[in-house]
């Protein structure tokens, strides 16, 4: 199957994800490419960070917020817990208030806004973004799998990492300003400052995450992006939409994977009345997808005859998807 | 379903959620034809991006509330989501521009505004305030919404707590900035604060709506689901969250269950496996969740028009013997 040919020829690669609209199948290919890369000798990290994360059920097993948990030889899971996150995040902002302005306790004014904050729908996008970050920029893994929310969020990263980058940017010349200032004011006063500036020692720090990990995304050989559709009309006309958007923003998209493929040879037997038509609907939209993707589809996915959970499962889809089983 | 309903005479607002795909669109469509069925003048509205209350019915429902045909006291309507979120785009690039000015921020603001609205809570913030628009204006007896706005129900009110902290400390503020430019200003003349008008409004607003949507009289969220792993999870944990955050569930339905007539000796391994499957989720079901309010078969057509939402309503308003005989079956596996 092509799939397999890709990750075979590209061997640079090392970040995958699918994306795709909702209830579609984007967190079982993703569990099957893990799969599948861990069989192969890989070190793989799948990792979520949707709050409503399937990859505890896929695995059936609950590893949300509880960092990358083995699965299996080579194959590491990991459900972030953003909530969990922010609340870190808000213990960072205080022991910095607190060092500092060298004070024991952070005022109560200050303590009200930093609470408020955890409100902030911003909040929660950059605890998400850091941890991905972490994750990312952490090197531990020889493939990082990355199961997306539905469509828009990796567009949505790219686009605030450049926001962000001038930002910081900005800040830090301002920073560097008053730190000139600082030290003139201090020459004149024959004073010494010796103290390293941490506001921007932590500047610095940010603005180089975004970077690497803004073009680890975009990068086109080691980044991968995969959509998911099944042979339905509305689906197919979304994922044009989408994939129109995904190129403006040099998105690495290397392909189409149709799931949910009636077996086609159950046409000639004794079926329900509830599949006969959808076998008749199926053709037609099997070749509309063709005609609208083309060369880019890179995998057919039949329906199983039972939903992708457990490792006995997703080994079968693995094999499906990579031409180990048949296809 | 029907035990729920007649049990709560003053229900105003129903919400259909569950994952994508299970069929909460048809499930809202069959709930709203029973209401208004039952005499009571009903909106069936649509508050989703992607509308598909128009396939559903037949019948084009889109921009205005429509009566549809042959169903008297039912009106549908598809709600110009697109027109909002354009609306709002708008709105924001201003907001970001201006404030890329004022930090000398060279980038354009329009491609960052465009990938910000990409964002799936971009959607759902537009849904959220179209449904609650419509939810306010309270001209109907009864309002049926083919999707539940989960993720914004939760922030709201789970957080709406915070939400006032935050927008109370905002308020204050800028009344301090106010009349710090009052006390500077040589003309005396009182300005009119824009930001501090949307402010206040945007607090009254959510703390209507909180009252509106965990009033467990009025307000009850159906959790729609397929006899398969993935879907159960999901509604699972919503239901948990709402539970938390006291916002009424109504209960669960099952849907696209394959009927077990249907299947015979010689079918394809193919489907008896899937039944089989299937079997084990609906014991699951039935033991986890104690709401199951209805079973409703998987159809050999798509579900479109009234005619099939009526042959529908059989199975989501099942006598109470019924859904009975369908637990039955779920158990006996």
């Amino acid at each position: 199957m092509l799939l397999r040919e890709a990750f075979e020829k590209d061997n640079e690669r090392k970040y995958i994800m699918f994306g795709g609209k909702g209830g579609l199948g984007k967190t079982t290919f993703s569990a099957a490419t893990a799969f599948w890369l861990a069989q192969q000798g890989h070190k793989v990290l799948l990792f979520s960070v949707d709050p409503q994360a399937s990859l505890s059920d896929i695995f059936k097993q609950d590893i949300f917020g509880k960092g990358a948990v083995k699965i299996m030889e080579n194959l590491y899971a990991q459900e972030i817990d953003a909530d969990s996150h922010i609340r870190r995040y808000q213990d960072e902002i205080r022991k910095k208030i607190r060092d500092m302005y060298g004070i024991d306790q952070v005022p109560e004014e200050i303590e009200h806004y930093i609470q408020a904050a955890s409100a902030e729908p911003a909040m929660e996008e950059s605890a998400i973004f850091d941890a991905v970050v972490d994750i990312v920029v952490g090197g531990d893994y020889d493939f990082y799998i990355y199961d997306l929310v539905p469509l828009g969020h990796a567009l949505y990263y790219l686009s605030m990492a450049k926001v962000y980058d001038e930002w910081i940017n900005r800040i830090t010349k301002l920073r560097q300003e008053m730190r000139e200032q600082e030290v003139m004011v201090a020459r004149i006063k024959r004073e010494k400052i010796t103290e390293e500036d941490q506001i921007l020692t932590e500047l610095e720090y940010i603005k180089n995450r975004i970077n690497q990990s803004s073009s680890i995304l975009t990068d086109r050989k080691k980044t991968a992006f995969y959509f998911v559709v099944v042979p339905e009309e509305m689906i197919i006309l979304d994922t044009a939409k989408a994939a129109q958007l995904f190129a403006k923003f040099d998105v690495p998209l290397a392909g189409y994977v149709v799931n949910r493929v009636l077996p086609a040879e159950l046409a000639g037997q004794n079926i329900p009345p509830y599949l006969q038509n959808r076998l008749k609907m199926q053709n037609r939209y099997l070749e509309e997808i063709d005609k609208t993707f083309g060369a880019q589809v890179v995998g057919r996915v039949p329906e199983l005859e039972r939903d992708v959970t457990g490792l006995p499962m997703i080994e079968k889809l693995a094999g499906i998807m990579f031409g180990n089983g048949k296809a | 379903m029907n035990n729920y309903i007649a049990a709560h005479p003053k229900l105003k607002f129903l919400f259909c959620g569950g994952k994508g795909g299970v069929g909460k669109t048809v499930m809202a469509g069959v709930t709203a034809l029973h209401l208004a069925q039952e005499g009571r003048r009903t909106l069936l509205a649509s508050t989703n991006p992607v509308h598909s209350l128009s396939g559903l019915l037949d019948q084009n429902v889109y921009g205005q509330p429509t009566p549809v045909k042959g169903v008297p006291n039912l009106w549908a309507y598809e709600i110009d989501t697109k027109e909002t979120i354009e609306r709002s785009k708008k709105d924001i690039k201003e907001k970001i521009r201006w404030f890329l000015k004022f930090a000398e921020i060279s980038t354009q603001a329009d491609s960052f505004v465009e990938s910000a609205t990409m964002n799936p809570a971009f959607e759902e913030s537009a849904m959220f305030e179209n449904m609650v628009d419509l939810m306010f204006k309270n001209e109907y007896d009864v309002y049926v919404f083919d999707t539940a706005p989960t993720a914004n129900a939760r922030r709201l009110l789970g957080m709406s707590k915070v939400y006032s902290l935050w927008v109370n400390k905002m308020v204050e503020s800028r009344k301090e900035a106010q009349s710090l430019r009052e006390l500077l200003s040589f003309t005396k003349k009182k300005e009119e604060d824009p930001l501090m008008k949307y402010l206040l409004t945007f607090r009254d607003r959510i703390g209507h709506a909180r009252e509106l949507l965990t009033d467990p009289e009025l307000t009850a969220f159906f959790f729609v689901t397929l006899p398969e792993a993935l879907p159960i999870a999901v509604i699972k944990r919503f239901i948990q969250w709402f539970h938390d955050f006291g916002i009424p569930v109504g209960g669960v339905v099952v849907n696209m269950v394959i009927q077990k007539d249907q299947v015979r000796a010689d079918s394809p391994e193919f489907i008896k496996n899937r039944v089989a499957m299937q079997d084990s989720y609906m014991q699951e079901i039935f033991r986890d969740f104690d709401n199951v309010r209805a079973v409703i078969p998987l159809l050999d057509n798509e579900v479109r028009g009234v005619e099939s939402l009526k042959k529908m309503a059989q199975y989501a308003f099942p006598a109470a013997a019924e859904l009975a005989g369908a637990r039955e079956t779920g158990t006996r596996g």
